[in-house]
């Protein structure tokens, strides 16, 4: 079957940097040819309507640099593209965050992630959050516990319940947490791997008892055992069967929820693992391709796999970050086009949701984490991202307090609604030479190591021989290294470190013993309340189509009302066997 | 002292044969103290020559034989009453007969995977529902910093679930082999002879040494000893001693890799069938792994 290799796509790339080089030299001589592009400039720049400023200026609703000669042209269409064009460096649409006339183009970006304590907690958090958001896109964030399949009436774990995110044992969690929020035109955004399926399906259920229609239900869930494997460990089956099952809820989402992404392919915590930019965007890529052949080995169409594979990168302080989602957008655009063959322009188009380092936030002088959040917010904007989180400063010490959160909320309005630039004029930084060098300097890191592990036989065996992690391992290392020495400046940690006080007073969110005893009882209650012949047998049709290898999904929604999230992974793992961490 | 342990450890005898987690733990300290007594003595005997003239006999006793420490004399003393406590191990009654595994092997061969999936078929076992199964995981003491890496149980994820780790059917125990060669640790003979008085079967996992390695085999009913397809030619599975015990089972680990099936035919030209096993432990339910432990519990009811 289809399988590409990272060679090829290599190779695929720089054909397409040589053939920016070749059109470049040919704009230089060929008069036709530089009529053509000319008269296409000019034509573009006609269409390009102007608005009224507050301040009595107009400005186009795009920039475009001023060209003295069409080989300009030329270099700029091949390197960047207009915003919405391959190989789409700039921006995958034409008018992300420009509000005109008072209306945004877009849905604003903005998608706080959140999660604490009891579903009723959350739900509460989530109401607060979207009394000051336009767009209703929820991202919820689970507990170890529940990122882990156990459910909290396991005395062993008790402690954990709640804290760093939501605890969710059951399908009456599902309909409590979501309460509200079952809406067509509210996106749900779930952070959950190892008991993806499981999660996915309940929502489903639930919407659906809501009366939701799935052809039209919106959101994400993350799904990523690839990263999880590199970073995250929070992986319960082998990683062979965890993509198995990622490409059952993938395939099953195709066909009956579309608008609904159920990968979303995660740099994040290959990068707070220790990773460095480049190794963030090669590594995620990687996989990337991964759940493409692994579609395309299903049947899939190449253009509806394209379509449904959105990625999860980090904005850090770091130069590359002005850059990097665009030549990651650049190189997957050019795979999908030149190798996978994708003709549909929506199947080339990278779709990323960004988030702010929260490796880069510190304790000691805490509110500098704002500081910090907003500028890894304006890098992330450089590069059109099209979903944004961004961190609150507290993160370090606590799960955030209310505050916190609505500053980092306030932070991403004020970039797009307050300060000019972003919502006046689309890519108005977007083409300067630092952007390019850096988008070269990224594109090459990327490929160099692209076929570093094209020499292990692949991504997935690399993976195995540990190259992933061992490099991720070297790069962190190497970063601990550089905040001891000075090198890596950290202002308040290794410089200008005198006279500084510790942070006293400030406030943490508690998870009272109270709320996970409660949250205890509400398990044990539930499952108390249901026929034990019933469940059992729904647990063995859940086993008989793992062992038969069919769709793992499909049976989760038929009964995850019954099968508690500890109960779906133990089935499971019993036939599957468990992730065994490679150390 | 540098293991908290009872005042008199004679006491834990007695909740021993119930199996008293705290009382095997007590007992542990006190055997791995012994050791650590007994190397005292060792190395300041080496020191003051070994042949003992009655002055050297002298300065051993009534010298400190570390810094601040107590002298030779009282650590004699010391590592005698330890040694009568655990002399009365022997008169304790016995209870169930219990077998004791060992697995050994080179560094990254897969031992820990491979016992933790051994345990998990123990687990499951319904002939094995009234035994219970320890482990003693030996890791090699750095001659360098002094410490060591007890990293075998990061690879149990069966054997230190809490399902089953909550039945009171494991017990687990990391050791570290100071300077004892062999791939052992000093302390282990009396390590085993604790656990088995608490009616526990154990496994011992050692550490890879190299080729002349058999030391665990004086230890165990049972040694398993695991090989990679790295292994290397025909020479150097001839320098295999383990390969050469009577009895050994040999099991080839990652037997999908490259190369596996070269080394199974060498291995084939030099143990018989019945003591060879071909396993991935990294998979779930292998049958190389099933029928290996099938071997290893043969003729249980």
């Amino acid at each position: 079957m289809l399988k590409m290799s990272l060679a090829e796509i290599a190779d695929a790339n720089e054909n397409y940097n040589r053939s920016v080089e070749a059109s470049v030299e040919k704009a230089k001589k060929d008069r036709a040819c530089q009529n053509k592009l000319q008269q296409e400039w000019d034509e573009k720049l006609r269409s390009i309507s102007s608005h009224r400023l507050p301040t009595g200026i107009d400005v186009p609703l795009i920039a475009v640099p001023r060209m003295d000669h069409p080989a300009q042209i030329a270099r700029y269409r091949g390197e960047w593209g207009f915003p919405g064009e391959f190989p789409y460096g700039l921006s995958i649409y034409p008018r992300t965050f420009l509000i005109i006339d008072g209306k945004r183009e877009h849905e604003e970006p903005t998608r706080i992630f959140a999660g604490l304590g009891s579903p009723e907690m959350t739900n509460e958090r989530f109401h607060l959050i979207m009394r000051q958001q336009q767009s209703k896109r929820l991202s919820t964030a689970f507990d170890t516990n529940t990122l882990l399949g156990r459910s909290a009436d396991n005395p062993d774990y008790f402690l954990d319940i709640g804290e760093g995110g939501v605890s969710v044992s059951t399908y009456q969690d599902i309909l409590t947490l979501y309460d509200g929020f079952f809406s067509d035109d509210t996106s749900i955004s779930m952070t959950i791997n190892g008991p993806s399926l499981w999660m996915t399906a309940a929502r489903f259920q639930a919407a659906r008892e809501r009366g939701q229609d799935l052809q039209k239900i919106r959101g994400t869930s993350q799904t990523d055992p690839c990263k999880e494997d590199d970073a995250q460990n929070e992986l319960l089956f082998p990683l062979d069967k965890s993509i198995k099952l990622a490409m059952d809820m993938f395939e099953w989402c195709a066909r009956n929820a579309p608008a609904y992404y159920p990968i979303n392919i995660s740099g994040y915590h290959i990068e707070q693992k220790g990773a460095t930019p480049i190794q963030q965007a090669a590594f995620t890529l990687a996989n990337g391709f991964v759940y493409i052949d692994a579609a395309l080995q299903r049947g899939m169409n190449i253009n509806s796999i394209g379509k449904r594979l959105p990625f999860f990168f980090t904005s850090g302080l770091e130069i590359e970050y002005i850059a990097l989602l665009s030549a990651v957008r650049r190189i997957w655009a050019v795979a999908l086009r030149d190798v996978y063959g994708a003709d549909d322009l929506a199947a080339q188009k990278l779709k990323a949701h960004v988030q702010t380092s929260g490796r880069s936030l510190y304790e000691r002088e805490i509110q500098n984490n704002i500081t910090r959040t907003a500028l890894e917010l304006f890098h992330a904007l450089l590069n059109y991202p099209q979903a944004l989180h961004s961190n609150s400063y507290d993160e370090p010490i606590t799960t955030p307090t209310e505050g916190a959160v609505r500053i980092a909320s306030d932070a991403q309005a004020i970039l797009f609604e307050e300060m000019g630039g972003f919502k006046d004029m689309m890519a108005h930084l977007s083409d300067g030479s630092g952007r390019m060098q850096i988008y070269h300097s990224v594109m090459k890191g990327v490929l160099d190591y692209f076929r570093q592990i094209d020499e292990f036989g692949g991504t997935l065996q690399a993976k195995a021989d540990g190259f992933f992690r061992d490099e991720i391992a070297r790069s962190s290392t190497l970063y601990d290294k550089q905040v001891h020495s000075g090198e890596r400046r950290i202002i308040a940690i290794n410089r200008y470190r005198e006279g500084r006080e510790e942070n006293k007073d400030i406030p943490r969110v508690e998870i009272s013993r109270d709320i996970k005893q409660k949250r205890s009882e509400d398990v044990k209650r539930f499952k108390s309340q249901r026929n034990p012949r019933e469940v059992k047998e729904k647990i063995l049709q859940l086993q008989n189509t793992a062992r038969k290898d069919g769709n793992i999904f499909d049976i989760t929604l038929q009964i995850v009302k019954d099968v508690t999230i500890d109960e779906w992974t133990r089935a499971l793992q019993e036939v599957y066997g468990i992730y065994r961490r490679k150390i | 002292m540098i293991f908290p342990f009872p005042d008199q450890p004679e006491n834990l005898l007695q909740y021993l044969p119930e199996g008293d987690v705290s009382a095997i733990s007590g007992l542990m300290n006190l055997a791995e103290e012994k050791a650590r007594l007994d190397t005292l003595l060792d190395q300041k005997k080496a020191e003051l020559d070994i042949t003992l003239k009655p002055k050297q006999v002298h300065r051993l006793l009534n010298e400190p034989l570390e810094e601040n420490g107590p002298t030779g004399q009282k650590v004699l003393e010391q590592s005698k009453y330890y040694a009568a406590c655990l002399a009365k191990l022997d008169d304790l009654p016995a209870k169930t007969p219990t077998t004791v595994y060992g697995i050994t092997g080179r560094g990254g061969s897969g031992k820990s995977t491979l016992l933790d999936e051994l345990t998990l078929r123990f687990f499951h076992d319904k002939r094995m529902k009234n035994r219970k199964v320890s482990i003693l995981a030996v890791d090699p003491t750095s001659s360098r910093s002094g410490g060591a890496l007890l990293a075998d149980r990061i690879a149990y994820m069966y054997a230190t679930d809490k399902t089953w780790v909550n039945t009171g059917r494991i017990f687990i125990r990391s050791v570290a082999s100071r300077g004892y060669g062999g791939g052992i640790a000093r302390a282990l003979p009396d390590m085993v002879k604790i656990l088995k008085a608490a009616g526990y079967d154990v496994f011992i996992e050692s550490y890879g040494t190299g080729q002349p390695d058999t030391g665990i085999t004086g230890l165990t009913d049972k040694s398993i000893i695991v090989i990679t397809p790295d292994i290397g030619g025909a020479a150097q599975i001839a320098k295999e001693e383990m390969l050469g015990v009577p009895k050994v089972y040999i099991v080839l680990n990652k037997n999908e890799l490259r190369g596996a099936k070269h080394v199974t035919s060498l291995l084939q030209g030099k143990v018989s069938n019945d003591r060879l096993f071909l396993t991935t432990a990294i998979q779930h339910n292998n049958s190389g792994v099933d029928r290996l432990y099938q071997s290893l519990t043969e003729g249980h009811a």
